[in-house]
């Protein structure tokens, strides 16, 4: 599992990153490396059973009060 | 420099996509069972045994089909019937596909037979399977058992058909063309009418009889009796036993339990008001009256509607009749004669009329409401029913009023009009 | 200078937001109507159509005002470079969080009712690759795509409709409005959240061959999602009635299952599946490429194609991991869903609605105190 994502996330990289170089697209490139990191990240996070932020329950948590007064318990 | 570059690149990217696509195409025949390893359940029958219960699986034997071009199929039985004790269905079905080498399906099952001890102590803890699991559509038939499921699974194997689950099938789908006196009943129908605030499930009930010699034999009792009989025993279905799968009336459900069987009159009677009669065949006038012609209804349109004043809710049934001669018994019957007409028109909504009358008696002494009078009155007239609901059954569905109009019309007479008559020599 | 250089017509506008509305809202919600308005779940649609009719032609006449631009663009020109990226990015989250939230629910019926011993990630990675794979190829090539499969899938599914009419029973409507109004406007806000999802339009506008013509698309694509709501709710009460579709997690596939054609024709829920993958994925694709095409702007990048393999990672995960069950989706569906987009999307349009206003009168008293100079 690990193993895949890791040559996932590898094959994107030198999928994309070579054509932004070659443009010198330098923003670009940082962006790319950022979401590629975060999304690197969360995916091993996933294969290796790690905690996920869990924006699901963020939102839960901010509307539990409201979701309490529109729906009847 | 670059070009060599971005070949390379390419080239990789290629084996890369290829990788993908490899990965992809296995993880499309992920759940892929081959034909050849499936075995499929055609009908399922569940009784009680002690604590647990006792599901039975008639499993189509695909030896047997796939000889039948050659025409040896005969030595083989085309269906087998397993039959394993377990708490639930799916240790059940768990415990079957450990003794079965295919793995079984219930993608090409046809009915589901419960069994009587079954529906006596309550059914459902067992149909909330069928309805849960993924491989059952509600399009399946639900039937009862007189006896045990188990026996009609193992006993009753059709002539025509080589699967019995099928036979069941084609049955309840063509019941159209005879006198019905079954009522058969889908899953999802089932589970509704059962789930209802104002209705209780019914069910066809079968059962398995012994030999065709011995059904002949009752039949001497009385000629008149014996042509209207046999209709209303439904179809039988022979088997190479001599045994053969009777419909015969059906299974009255109160809440989950099976309380009752009825008899052919009363489901006729029960499908009129339910509005699913299709085609029933009475033989008119009434037996102490002798048997005139046979009228067979080819439309009928029916409505309920409930009339609340005070305290007293009274059912107004209209039953509205468009039937043909099918047959005349009575020699020099006057069909042209237009009074004639008339004569047996009254007398078919006689009959009628007593049919209804009689599902309504014993849904009243049942105290259920298999005639689904209390949705009825819960669509029509939601604040009375508020008022009734929570004691409809006991107090107040056995003193209901049913106020019953029928209207019949022969509208043909088939391909002659008068009846042969014979020349005395 | 805009990023996406491929133009949509008008149809393919209407037919990409009715898409992308449509394919998963019949999925789960129908039940959840039920269960808020029983059998008279079918009144809450024209409600929220009406709704949903009223905030299109809102969200438009914002949209309409800066035909050139799209909603991060203004967004930052209105509320300044790092509050407007602030609820930009909000916008561009919500979009993720709702795509995952689609793409779970979707693998979870193909789990269910389709191939139990396939495991999940396998749909859900299918599913985003597919729309990863059209996102890349950009909004015109998959706004084609969908004119066709668009069409193709409401033909089948009025087919299959027509096919259970015999088995339908429309006394089940019976007794007609005995929900009191609240149990109605319950059921009807989550069918507005789901409008509200067109805010994703918002992006598109400058797209648009002539962008004139956005407030047009808004009374096409209300028709087309009223009725084609309207006949799946009523077609399911009418054959299940509503305690049976309550208690159902994926009704309308219970509706394909259920459905046959005397025996030339059964066992049809493998093509509705099969259409279902393709409307879904075109959903899914239109809002990864508005919620990649705003994450791009918002870091002020020339093309967003880089971000889009690397948001698919993102994506797969958050599907995974961010609800546990069918039961949780289901709730998370009928509670903190219409809530989330509602406040969200219909929060961040209204603020740019008013503060557009606002700018414009201050603009306005500018220019009068100019002229009042002027005139001294």
């Amino acid at each position: 599992m690990v193993l895949s994502v890791l040559l996932l996330g590898m094959g994107t990289a030198y999928y994309e990153a070579p054509r932004l170089l070659q443009k010198q697209m330098k923003r670009e490139l940082i962006a790319f490396s950022a979401f590629l990191l975060i999304g690197m990240a969360l995916a091993l996070a996933l294969a290796l059973d790690w905690p996920i932020p869990n924006p699901t329950r963020t939102i839960e948590f901010i509307f539990r009060p409201l979701e309490r007064v529109i729906y009847p318990q | 420099m670059k070009t060599i570059f971005s070949k390379l690149r390419l080239r990789i990217l290629s084996l890369f996509l290829t990788a993908v696509v490899m990965i992809v195409g296995c993880c499309g025949c992920w759940s892929r069972v081959e034909i050849e390893r499936m075995g499929f359940i055609s009908m399922v029958g569940v009784d009680r045994s002690g604590g647990e219960l006792l599901v039975s699986f008639q499993i189509v034997n695909p030896r047997a089909l796939s000889s039948e071009g050659a025409g040896g199929g005969g030595s083989e039985p085309s269906v087998f019937v397993l039959s394993v004790k377990a708490r639930t269905i799916s240790e059940a079905m768990a415990k079957i596909n450990q003794e079965s080498p295919r793995s079984l399906h219930f993608k090409q099952l046809y009915a589901i037979v419960l069994g009587e001890d079954l529906g006596k102590q309550g059914i459902l803890p067992v149909v909330d399977y069928f309805a849960r699991y993924w491989e059952i559509r509600r399009s399946i038939w639900v039937v009862t058992a007189k006896g045990s499921a188990q026996e009609i699974l193992l006993k009753g194997a059709p002539v025509q058909e080589r699967v019995p689950g099928l036979a069941v099938r084609m049955l309840m789908e063509r019941r159209e063309r005879f006198a019905s006196t079954y009522y058969p009943v889908k899953l999802g129908n089932f589970l509704n009418s059962m789930s209802l605030e104002g209705s209780d499930a019914l069910a066809a009930a079968v059962s398995v009889r012994p030999m065709q010699e011995e059904k002949l034999g009752e039949g001497e009792e009385g000629k008149e009796e014996q042509g209207k009989k046999s209709q209303e025993q439904g179809e039988a279905i022979k088997t190479e036993e001599g045994k053969e799968i009777v419909f015969e009336g059906a299974g009255v459900f109160r809440g989950d339990k099976l309380t009752a069987y009825l008899g052919p009159h009363e489901v006729r009677g029960a499908l009129w008001v339910l509005g699913e009669n299709q085609g029933s065949a009475y033989a008119v006038p009434s037996p102490s009256k002798g048997t005139w012609a046979t009228l067979t209804t080819e439309k009928a349109s029916v409505r309920v509607s409930p009339v609340v004043d005070g305290d007293d809710i009274t059912y107004k049934v209209d039953v509205e009749d468009r039937s043909y001669i099918c047959y005349v018994v009575k020699e020099g019957l006057e069909i042209l004669n237009p009074e004639t007409l008339k004569v047996l028109e009254r007398e078919k909504e006689k009959a009628v009329k007593r049919d209804i009358e009689a599902a309504v008696r014993r849904s009243q002494e049942l105290h259920s409401d298999f005639l689904q009078l209390g949705d009825k009155l819960y669509r029509e007239h939601p604040e009375a029913w508020d008022k009734v609901k929570d004691d409809w059954r006991e107090a107040w569905l056995p003193q209901v009023k049913v106020d019953i109009n029928v209207s019949s019309k022969i509208e043909r007479t088939g391909t002659i009009d008068n009846p042969i008559s014979v020349r005395s020599p | 200078m805009s990023i996406e250089q491929g133009k949509i017509s008008k149809r393919q506008a209407i037919f990409l937001i009715s898409n992308s509305i449509l394919a998963s809202m019949i999925l789960i919600s129908p039940a959840l109507l039920t269960k808020e308005a029983g059998q008279d779940a079918w009144v809450a649609v024209p409600i929220a159509g009406v709704f949903g009719l009223l905030s299109g032609l809102l969200g438009n006449s914002l949209g309409v005002r800066f035909p050139g631009k799209n909603i991060v663009e203004y967004s930052i020109d209105l509320l300044g470079p790092w509050l407007g990226r602030a609820v930009a990015f909000l916008f561009a989250f919500l979009f993720l969080h709702t795509n995952a939230y689609v793409v779970r629910s979707f693998g979870s019926l193909l789990v269910t009712e389709a191939m139990p011993e396939t495991p999940l990630i396998v749909f859900n990675i299918l599913i985003v690759l597919i729309a990863a794979y059209g996102v890349y190829l950009g909004l015109e090539v998959f706004s084609r795509v969908n004119e066709i499969v668009f069409p193709l899938s409401i033909i089948v599914s009025m087919a299959i409709v027509a096919m259970g009419l015999p088995d339908m029973n429309f006394d089940f409507f019976k007794p007609f409005f005995s929900h009191p109004l609240p149990d109605m406007l319950r059921a009807s806000l989550l069918l507005f959240a789901f409008y509200t999802e067109a805010a994703f339009f918002l992006m598109i506008i400058p797209s648009l061959r002539r962008p004139q013509e956005a407030r047009q698309v808004v009374w096409p694509v209300v028709l087309i999602l009223t009725v084609a709501m309207l006949v799946d709710v009523g077609s399911l009460l009418a054959l299940f009635g509503h305690q049976e579709t309550t208690r159902m997690v994926f009704p309308t596939y219970e509706l394909a299952k259920a459905v046959r054609l005397g025996d030339l024709l059964e066992r049809i829920e493998s093509l509705v599946v099969g259409i279902w993958v393709g409307t879904v994925g075109l959903k899914v694709a239109a809002f990864y490429y508005v919620s990649v095409l705003a994450f791009a702007q918002i870091f002020n990048l020339k093309d967003y194609r880089p971000l889009v393999l690397p948001y698919a990672f993102i994506l797969v995960v958050l599907s995974m991991a961010n609800w546990t069950d069918t039961a949780q989706i289901t709730l998370y569906m009928s509670r903190y869903f219409p809530l989330t987009a509602l406040t969200v999307l219909g929060g961040s349009v209204m603020l740019l609605y008013l503060f557009n206003i606002f700018k414009r009168k201050a603009s306005r008293e500018v220019e009068k105190d100019e002229d009042d100079l002027q005139q001294t």
